[in-house]
């Protein structure tokens, strides 16, 4: 049994290991960029790094959250801290679910 | 029981952090030893790190590490018939694949491990010279003991933060209403701007920490080519940041393999060219500017400008009169070419190739150049020109749109209206960043910017205010070769900074 964040995304939910979550961050002004690797839609300041904000939508089918207006869930993926871009954190369960793969996410399987 | 595990944990960290350091001064010593085998400091010094990476190794369970120290610690002990060099240089590699193997355990993998290479063909061991007369004081330099602290890196990274968060506060403040506060203010200023630049100077750290084994490495590897060469390292103490030795150390690996693959020449081909036998490379770090030089120059042959030039007009890189023309130091940057050094055969008679297109990539993403110099015949020098990593810059910041840019302000020379600058070469930042534009730009001001290739005008809505700040990375896969990284305002949001050369 794992802990899990739950979150939501349009109109569906999704989990990450509570573990591998580092902070939830209220919504705040993402920095665009010019040139931006596929799922990645900005940047965003936390603590003294510059992190990406990875939106997930197209690859999940559902629309991306309003990008200055979302929640960010600072976790890990492929060894980096990125930021999670949901529409809001739900609660924290106790589940053998599942979580979501990062990883497989971001090298697009 | 979980708390002990973890105990145990740390302590295996922090036995791997010494066990390195002790590691590179065996390997000192060691060496030194096998010069002069009668080096009493050098004797005393080898056996000080095996007995206290005894010890340390048996403190946290690690005992064959302890039994493996011990029996070395034995073979040096024994003054009736000393043991090979080659031997203890094993046993050496030997005892660092096991630190590695903890470090990698611990969660602690990557170097500075000394001499790990492995060592092609086995060198037949020299018949163990007979000890003269102990005692003999033969000059060692002492180890420099700069006042110095093993800081771990999370510490000082967290330090950091901390002064960033009150940088903000301090911006936040600033907000406040003015009369009163306008002294306290500059007060604070002064003492945030002290702090943090102590801050930065912690992670400051001798560039020759990355520097260790590769005498070793530089004679193995010409050994197993069957040449001879030595390296002589200088500027060991050049100062630069932490988070820079890994890479550095990588790059300058990638360097001395060129040195030796491409630069010295075979014995015979030297005493034909009137050369000693013995090639030399030199490896020099020192401060310039508010950056760092590091550089491997190698007496070889030097680099043939006809072979690179015919190989650069095959390739389309330039025409056949310009390849004429081109000043040597501009012809010698397409070795870094990445079609360049695919090509193969051509690296081995010009001159150099493989792999440099790999160091220059490396050297961009610290932010720095490469440059290359070669005197035909007598030498060739890689040079690696890296910036002060992680000190404060000024910037410009300028509004486009709805957007902040931020640009280096040495690269600036001005804001002027736009229109009142003609004879200067412009590019309109809105159509190069693809700024999304609600209302018609305003396009009201050029800001002329120097840069190698001639003076540019930036076509920017205003200039907003200079800020002093740390320029910082940007994540791996949003990196762009115009993008120099980003600062963090006062106000919290992330402003990327423009690089004017790659624009």
């Amino acid at each position: 049994m794992d802990e899990l964040v739950i979150f939501r995304l349009g109109s569906s939910e999704y989990a990450l290991a509570a573990e591998t979550v580092h902070q939830i961050l209220a919504p705040r002004p993402v920095t665009r960029l010019p040139d931006p690797p596929p799922l990645v839609c900005g940047l965003v300041a936390w603590r003294a790094q510059v992190l990406p904000v990875i939106a997930l939508g197209e690859r999940l089918g559902c629309a991306d959250p309003p990008i200055d207006r979302c929640t960010l869930v600072v976790t890990e993926a492929q060894g980096e801290l990125v930021a999670l871009a949901v529409d809001e954190v739900l609660h924290l369960v106790e589940s053998a679910a599942q979580p979501l793969n990062l990883e497989q996410m971001l090298n697009g399987r | 029981m979980g708390d002990e595990a973890d105990r145990l944990a740390r302590r295996r960290v922090t036995f791997v952090q010494d066990a390195r350091r002790r590691l590179a001064a065996l390997s000192d010593s060691l060496l030194a030893l096998e010069r002069n085998s009668a080096d009493r400091a050098a004797l005393d010094e080898a056996r000080r790190a095996l007995h206290t990476l005894k010890g340390n190794a048996g403190l946290v369970g690690l005992e064959m590490l302890a039994a493996t120290a011990h029996a070395l610690e034995d073979a040096l002990a024994d003054t009736s018939s000393p043991p090979s060099p080659v031997l203890l240089l094993r046993g050496l590699d030997v005892l660092s694949a096991m630190v590695a193997s903890v470090a990698e355990a611990a969660g602690q993998s990557g170097p500075p491990i000394p001499a790990i290479q492995a060592l092609g063909e086995a060198p037949t061991p020299t018949p163990a010279r007979p000890r003269e007369g102990v005692g003999s004081d033969s000059p060692r330099p002492l180890r420099a003991q700069p006042s110095q602290i093993a800081a771990s890196v999370r510490h000082l990274d967290s330090l950091l933060e901390l002064v960033e968060e009150l940088r903000l506060a301090h911006s936040e403040l600033a907000q406040a209403p003015r009369e009163m506060l306008e002294r306290h203010l500059a007060r604070q200023r002064r003492l945030l701007h002290e702090l943090h630049n102590t801050v930065l100077e912690t992670r400051l750290l001798p560039v020759g920490r990355a520097f260790d084994g590769f005498e070793r490495l530089v004679r193995d590897l010409a050994e197993s080519a069957g040449y001879q060469a030595s390296l002589v390292i200088e500027g060991a103490g050049t100062e630069i940041d932490r988070s820079a030795l890994d890479p550095v150390r990588e790059l300058v690996v990638h360097l001395l393999r060129n040195a030796l693959a491409h630069g010295i020449e075979p014995p015979e081909e030297r005493e034909a060219a009137g050369k000693p036998p013995m090639g030399t490379i030199q490896l020099a770090a020192r401060q310039a500017g508010d950056g760092v030089v590091i550089e491997v120059t190698d007496d070889g042959h030097g680099l043939d400008r006809q072979r690179i030039a015919t190989q650069a007009v095959a390739l389309g890189l330039c025409s056949e009169e310009e390849a004429a023309t081109m000043a040597d130091a501009n012809l010698w940057t397409f070795l870094a070419h990445p079609g360049f050094s695919t090509r193969s055969g051509v690296d081995r008679v010009a001159g150099r190739g493989i792999g440099l297109n790999a160091v220059r990539q490396g050297v961009e993403s610290l932010r720095g150049r490469l440059e290359i110099e070669s005197q035909p015949g007598r030498s060739t020098t890689v040079r690696l020109r890296l910036p002060a990593m992680m000190a404060l810059e000024d910037v410009v910041l300028v509004r486009v749109g709805a957007e902040t840019y931020a640009i280096p302000e040495a690269a600036v020379d001005g804001a002027r209206p736009a229109g009142e600058i003609a004879d200067l070469p412009t590019l309109d930042l809105q159509e190069r960043l693809q700024v999304p534009r609600e209302a018609p730009s305003t396009a009201g001001v050029v800001v002329a910017c120097r840069r190698a290739a001639g003076p540019v005008g930036l076509l920017a809505d205003n200039v907003a205010r200079r800020e002093t700040a740390v320029i910082k990375p940007l994540p791996r896969r949003t990196r762009r070769p115009y993008l120099l990284g980003a600062i963090v305002t006062g106000a919290g949001q992330v402003v990327l900074v423009l690089d004017i050369e790659q624009l």
